[in-house]
C-alpha cells in the first residue's frame, strides 16, 4: 500500500484527483484516511468522473483508422474506433485497442539520453537544450550527408518537414522503410497499381480468390478488410460471398475460406496464370471474358503448373469455371509472394484475372486509384528494397555522416545478412527518436524520445480510401506524459540553428506548420472553424473524383512466369520456409505491449513466445513432438524454438511467426523468442527478399508452450525445468 | 474536488483575510495540490452515482452529507456502509430491484 | 424511484463472420481491467481472458478446416456456478438477467469455476501487476480485482448500468443498440450483436427469432445460456 501511495503521488501531476483511487486494487482493506488531491489547474474540458472523447488517428500500422479516446480525469482509459470515420466506421482491431500501452508503457524514456559507447546500454540523461545543441553540431558536421530513415506510420506533416529539411540541406530524400510495409510488399503493390496501394471492395464481391493475401490478419488494413468481410458474408437478399484461399499455411483468412488450397510456396502466380489460361481455353463464363482471357492469358502449360503447385488440373478447371461464371469475381494478390523475387510478375498475373473479369473500377471489384488528388498534403512514399540496399552500402562506404531514425527499427527489421549493423558502425553520428530503447537505439549515440501518437499532432492521407478521399486528423488526446518534445518541434528548432535549413522551415512551431498545411482543405470555410471541425470529427473526407482508367493490358502481363527461386539446396535444406506476420505483434512493434504479448494467437493459442509450426505428418517423420525445441537452419541463419504441430500446413513447409526475438524494446519484449527474419536473405542489387529453404534438427530439449488451449503432459516439474530460477 | 484554480477564481478577492483562505492561496502560489482529507468515503468496489440520487430520487445533499454549511469542520453524519445504503433502498416502492447487487457492485 | 424494466440481455455471435482477429479480446482487457498473465503462469493454465477465441481443427491434411468460436460467460438463466457459491458472491440479477460476481464477497473457494461447464470463470492467483504508468490505463468504472477473487465476463455491466442510468435521468426508455459491450463495439466484421430479448424489435431478437442457424453451447445441460451462436452458412456456388 505504501509503495502504491508513492507512485500515485508521482503520477498525480499528470492525472486527476478522485481518479487516482481506482488505481488501488479493489478488494483490499480500506485505509482509514484517504486524501483527495485535485489538480492545481485542471486539464482542459475535464470534469472529474465525466468522460471526454477526443478523435485522432491510430498509428499502430500505416492504414490510418480513425479512433476516439475516452479520457477520464485526464487519463486515456480506452481507445475505440471513430464511428464517423469512413475507413473503419467505429471498428478497431486488437493493435489499435492496445495503443494505450504505447502511451503508458512503463519503459518509456522520460527525456533525451546519450549513449557513451554504442551498444553499451549506458544511457546518460541530458537536458533538451544540451541534446538539441549536440544534434545541431553533429548535423552541421555531416553537411549534406544526412540520411533520414523513417517508418511508414509517420504523420504526413512530419514527413513533409523531414523532406523539406533534407532538401534544404541538400541531403537525399528521406527513406521510408519498416518491416510492416516491406513484408507486406507495399512497394511492389504500389508500383503495380498506378502509384497507390490497391483497395479491394470484397464487401460486394460474389467470389474472391485470394492468392496468399491474409487480408483478415495483419495486411493492408485488418479493420477495413474485416468490415468488408462481414459485408461479403452478409450481402443483400441473403447472398453470401464465396472465398477461395491459396496459401501453404492456413492463415486466419484461410480458416474462413470456403475452399482452402495449400499450394506449393511461390506457386501463387503460376496458379493465377493457369486459371486465366483455362478461362480462355475452356471458354468459361461470358464471351467478353473469354475474349479478354484469350488476349491476356499467358501461354502456360496447365499440366506442369498443376504439378508445380500441387493443385490438380481438374481442380484448376473447376476454379476457372467458378471465377469466370459469377458476376463479381475478384482476385487479390497477397503477402508472401509480394516479398519473393518475382513479386511484380506474380502481382501482375493475379491482376490479369481482374482484368479478364472486368471488375476493375466496378462495385465489388478492385478500386481504381482516384484521379490526381490535388492535395499538397503528404503521404510517406514507401522506399524500395533497392533504395535500402543503396543506403546501407553508402553507410558502409563511409558516405553517410549522420543517420536520423524515426518510427523504424532497422536493426531489428532487417536480416543480419543485409549488413545494417556493420554499416551503421561506419556512420559517425546516429540519432533515434524511439520512445522506448529498441535495437536501433542501442546502436545510436543520442536518443531524443518523441511523444507517442496519442500525445501528438498530425494527419494521415488515407490511401486507399475505398471510394473516399480521407485526411484523418491526429491530435493529443492527453497532455504529454513526460517532458518529451515532439520531433517536429525538434526539427524546427534545429533548422533555425543551421543556416542552410533556416529558410526552408520558417514556421514558429509544429502547430503553425500543421495549420498552414491543412489550410488548403478549408476551401471557402473559415480556417479556424475548419481546424476545429477537423480535429473534433477526426478528419476531413469526401467522395473521390472520377477514378483513373483501368490499367492498360500490355503483352508484358502475358509473359509466363517461371517457378520461384528458393535459396538453398533442396537436398541440404529440404523444407520451404514460410514466415508470417501474426495479427497481434505484427512486425514486432507490438511486442512491447502486454495486451498484444499476452493475448493468444488465434490458431495456436500461444502467447509470449516464438514457435515453429510443423505439420504433424512431418513431425512424425522427424520424430518430434509438440514442445520439442528444434533448430531451424537456413543458408542465411538459424534459430531455435519449440514445435507447434499445425495440421493446416504443407508437410514440405515450415512456418514461423515474426514479432519476437527482441534484444531490447522494453521489459515485455526483451529476450523473448527468436526473430526469424535473420533466416532470410536480401538479394544483392535486387528488389526483394529471397525466401530460403531450411533444415530442421531436433535439439533434444523441450520447452513449455504458453498455450491457452489445454496441453497434455505439462507438469509442475516440467514447468520448473522450463523456467529455472523463478 | 474542484481544482485549486477554481477555488482561487473567487478567493483571489473574497475573504482573503481568513487564515484558511491564506492557506489555500499558499497552495496556489506553490502550485501544489491540496491534500484534502476525505470525509465520506466508499470502498473502491462500490459504484455510486450522485446524478441518479439527486435527479431521479430527488434527495437533498443534507440527507447524506449533513448540514455542511453550518459545520466548522466537515465531519461524516452517517456511516456509509452497505447496511445504510440498503436501509434506504428497502423503503423504495421497487425495493426488490434496488436490492439487486449489480446496482452498486460492478 | 420509477420501476426499472426487466431485461434479457443476450449476445448473438455469428460464427460465419468471426475471423478470430482478437479485437474483442484486447478490447475486453482494456475495458474491464483484466490483467495480463505472465508466460510462466500461462503455462500453468492461469491465463485470464474474459472472452477467448476457441479454435477447432477439423479433418485431416489436406482437407483441414479451422473453426473459431468466441466464448465469453454465457450468462445462464439457470447457471450451474451460482448454487455452489457458499457466500453468495456468485448470484443472479433477476431484473438484468445477468450472472453476477460480487468481488468483495468472494472468498476464493473456486467452487463456481469447478461447476462452470463453459470454463469462463478466472481466478486471480496473484494481485494484478499493472507496472509503472500502466495503472493509468485502468477503467475507473470497473473494480480492479485483487488476489483470491474470481472474475468473469459481465456483459460490460458497467456500460449497461451507465446507459440505463442515463435513460433514467433523461426519463426515456433505453434504445436498442445503446448498450454496446466493448467486444461488440470493436468487432470489425460485426460478428457480435448485443441486445435485449425482451425488446421484440431489437436486432438481437430479430437475429435469434426463428433462425435455423442458431444454437447454444452445451444446450443439453439445461443451463439456459444467453449467448446464441449462428452456424457458418454456405454460398450458392457449385463446388
Amino acid at each position: 500500500m505504501t509503495a502504491q501511495r508513492i507512485s500515485r503521488r508521482d503520477f498525480l501531476r499528470i492525472s486527476a484527483a478522485g481518479a487516482a483511487l481506482s488505481v488501488l486494487t479493489g478488494c483490499q482493506n480500506p485505509r482509514r484516511w484517504v486524501t483527495l488531491e485535485p489538480f492545481v489547474s485542471p486539464p482542459e474540458q475535464q470534469l472529474a468522473g465525466v468522460p471526454t472523447w477526443y478523435a485522432s488517428t491510430c498509428r499502430q500500422c500505416p492504414a490510418g483508422c480513425g479512433i476516439v479516446a475516452r479520457i477520464m480525469n485526464g487519463r486515456a482509459v480506452k481507445i475505440e474506433g471513430n464511428p464517423a470515420h469512413p475507413l473503419n466506421r467505429g471498428k478497431l482491431c486488437a493493435r489499435g485497442q492496445a495503443g494505450l500501452q504505447v502511451l503508458y508503457n512503463p519503459d518509456r524514456l522520460q527525456g533525451p539520453v546519450r549513449q557513451e559507447g554504442r551498444g553499451s546500454r549506458q544511457f546518460q540523461p541530458l537536458s533538451w537544450d544540451d541534446a538539441l545543441l549536440s544534434l545541431v553540431s553533429k548535423l552541421q558536421a555531416a553537411g549534406d550527408k544526412v540520411v533520414f530513415w523513417l517508418g511508414s506510420t509517420i504523420s504526413g506533416h512530419l514527413y513533409d518537414l523531414f523532406q523539406r529539411f533534407a532538401s534544404a540541406i541538400n541531403a537525399p530524400d528521406p527513406l521510408v522503410f519498416d518491416l510492416y510495409t516491406a513484408f507486406n510488399g507495399y512497394p511492389t503493390l504500389i508500383q503495380a497499381n498506378q502509384g497507390q496501394l490497391p483497395a479491394y471492395e470484397l464487401g460486394q464481391a460474389d467470389v474472391v480468390f485470394s492468392f496468399g493475401a491474409d487480408f483478415l490478419g495483419a495486411w493492408l488494413s485488418s479493420t477495413r478488410y474485416g468490415i468488408e468481410f462481414g459485408e461479403f458474408r452478409n450481402q443483400s437478399l441473403g447472398k453470401r460471398g464465396y472465398l477461395v484461399q491459396f496459401e501453404p499455411r492456413m492463415s486466419a483468412t484461410g480458416a474462413k475460406a470456403d475452399r482452402w488450397l495449400p499450394l506449393r510456396p511461390g506457386a501463387e502466380g503460376l496458379v493465377a496464370q493457369a486459371i486465366a489460361r483455362l478461362i480462355a481455353d475452356q471458354g468459361a463464363g461470358p464471351t467478353d471474358r473469354v475474349e479478354r482471357a484469350r488476349a491476356l492469358a499467358a501461354d502456360v502449360d496447365v499440366g506442369s503448373i498443376a504439378e508445380a503447385s500441387g493443385i490438380s488440373a481438374e481442380e484448376l478447371g473447376r476454379l476457372a469455371q467458378i471465377f469466370a461464371q459469377y458476376d463479381r469475381p475478384l482476385a487479390i494478390p497477397g503477402v508472401p509472394l509480394a516479398g519473393k523475387d518475382q513479386a511484380a510478375g506474380i502481382i501482375a498475373a493475379v491482376q490479369v484475372l481482374n482484368l479478364i473479369a472486368g471488375v476493375a473500377g466496378q462495385p465489388g471489384g478492385q478500386e481504381l486509384p482516384p484521379a490526381a488528388p490535388g492535395l499538397l498534403l503528404k503521404r510517406p512514399a514507401i522506399s524500395s528494397m533497392e533504395r535500402v540496399r543503396q543506403v546501407i552500402d553508402q553507410m558502409a562506404g563511409g558516405q553517410v555522416g549522420a543517420l536520423v531514425v524515426y518510427g523504424a527499427n532497422p536493426a531489428y527489421e532487417l536480416p543480419d545478412q543485409a549488413g545494417f549493423a556493420g554499416a551503421l558502425a561506419k556512420v559517425p553520428f546516429v540519432v533515434s527518436s524511439t520512445p522506448i530503447i529498441d535495437e536501433t537505439a542501442v546502436l545510436a549515440d543520442l536518443i531524443l524520445p518523441d511523444r507517442t501518437y496519442l500525445e501528438s499532432w498530425g494527419y494521415t492521407v488515407v490511401t486507399p480510401g475505398f471510394g473516399e478521399m480521407i485526411v484523418s486528423s491526429q491530435q493529443p488526446v492527453v497532455g504529454p506524459v513526460f517532458d518529451n518534445r515532439s520531433l517536429a518541434d525538434v526539427l524546427l528548432a534545429v533548422s533555425r540553428e543551421i543556416p542552410l535549413a533556416a529558410g526552408g522551415l520558417p514556421w514558429a512551431d509544429e502547430v503553425a506548420f500543421l495549420k498552414e498545411s491543412l489550410g488548403q482543405l478549408a476551401g471557402s470555410e473559415d480556417p479556424e472553424r475548419f481546424q476545429a471541425d477537423f480535429q473534433q470529427h477526426g478528419g476531413w473526407w469526401q467522395k473521390t473524383a472520377p477514378a483513373l482508367e483501368a490499367p492498360e493490358t500490355s503483352p508484358e502481363k502475358a509473359r509466363p512466369l517461371s517457378p520461384i527461386n528458393f535459396l538453398g539446396d533442396e537436398q541440404e535444406y529440404p523444407y520451404y520456409l514460410h514466415l508470417f506476420m501474426p495479427t497481434l505483434l505484427s512486425d514486432g512493434r507490438g511486442a512491447s505491449q502486454p495486451w498484444l504479448q499476452g493475448s493468444p494467437d488465434t490458431n495456436t493459442t500461444i502467447s509470449w513466445q516464438t514457435w515453429v509450426e510443423i505439420s504433424p505428418v512431418t513431425a512424425k517423420r522427424l520424430g518430434v513432438k509438440q514442445g520439442d525445441i528444434v533448430r531451424v537452419t537456413s543458408p542465411a541463419g538459424e534459430l531455435e524454438a519449440p514445435v507447434y504441430l499445425y495440421p493446416a500446413l504443407r508437410p514440405d513447409t515450415i512456418a514461423i511467426p515474426l514479432g519476437q526475438g527482441h534484444t531490447d524494446f522494453g521489459r515485455y519484449a526483451q529476450n523473448r523468442g527468436s526473430n526469424p527474419i535473420h533466416l532470410l536473405d536480401v538479394e544483392a542489387g535486387g528488389a526483394g527478399w529471397v525466401t530460403p529453404r531450411v533444415r530442421i534438427t531436433p535439439t533434444g530439449k523441450r520447452a513449455a508452450l504458453a498455450t491457452f488451449e489445454n496441453q497434455v503432459g505439462v507438469t509442475e516439474g516440467f514447468i520448473n525445468e522450463a523456467f529455472p530460477g523463478r | 474536488m474542484p481544482s485549486v484554480e477554481k477555488c482561487m477564481g473567487c478567493h483571489k478577492t473574497i475573504a482573503t483575510g481568513s487564515p484558511a483562505i491564506q492557506q489555500l492561496a499558499g497552495y496556489w502560489e506553490r502550485q501544489e495540490p491540496i491534500p484534502w482529507v476525505r470525509v465520506n468515503r466508499l470502498p473502491r468496489f462500490v459504484y455510486f452515482s450522485h446524478q441518479v440520487h439527486v435527479t431521479v430520487a430527488n434527495l437533498d445533499c443534507e440527507r447524506c452529507h449533513g448540514d455542511v454549511g453550518h459545520m466548522a469542520e466537515a465531519y461524516p453524519v452517517v456511516t456509509m456502509n452497505m447496511g445504510w445504503c440498503l436501509n434506504c433502498h428497502e423503503k423504495q416502492p421497487n425495493a426488490a430491484q434496488l436490492k439487486d447487487c449489480v446496482i452498486c457492485h460492478q | 424511484m420509477p420501476e426499472l424494466p426487466e431485461r434479457k440481455w443476450t449476445m448473438v455471435v455469428n460464427l460465419d463472420t468471426c475471423t478470430g482477429c482478437n479485437a474483442c479480446v484486447v478490447a475486453c482487457h482494456a475495458e474491464n481491467n483484466v490483467p495480463i498473465v505472465s508466460e510462466e503462469e500461462v503455462v500453468r493454465g492461469r491465463a485470464m481472458h474474459w472472452i477467448r477465441i476457441e479454435r477447432y481443427w477439423e479433418g485431416e491434411w489436406p482437407d483441414v478446416k479451422a473453426r473459431y468460436i468466441p466464448v465469453m460467460c454465457q450468462q445462464c438463466e439457470r447457471a450451474p456456478c451460482e448454487p455452489v457459491c457458499p457466500v453468495y458472491a456468485t448470484l443472479h440479477s433477476q431484473r438484468e438477467n445477468l450472472n453476477l460476481q460480487v468481488y468483495n464477497r468472494c472468498v476464493g473457494t473456486r467452487y463456481c469455476q469447478n461447476n462452470d461447464p463453459y470454463k469462463v470463470r478466472f481466478f486471480n492467483f496473484f494481485d494484478p501487476n499493472f507496472e509503472g504508468l500502466l495503472k493509468e490505463q485502468l477503467n475507473p468504472d470497473v473494480t480492479v480485482r485483487s488476489a483470491g477473487v474470481m472474475e468473469k465476463c459481465t456483459f460490460c455491466v458497467q456500460r449497461i448500468r451507465r446507459s440505463e442510468e442515463q435513460a433514467l435521468v433523461a426519463d426515456r426508455p433505453l434504445r436498442d443498440g445503446e448498450v454496446v459491450p466493448a467486444c461488440v463495439q470493436a468487432c470489425p466484421t460485426s460478428a457480435l450483436v448485443f441486445g435485449d430479448l425482451k425488446d421484440p424489435e431489437s436486432e438481437a431478437t430479430r437475429l435469434v427469432r426463428g433462425n435455423q442457424r442458431k444454437f447454444r453451447l452445451l444446450e443439453e445441460l439445461g443451463a439456459e445460456p444467453q449467448v446464441y451462436y449462428l452456424q457458418s452458412g454456405h454460398s450458392a456456388v457449385n463446388e
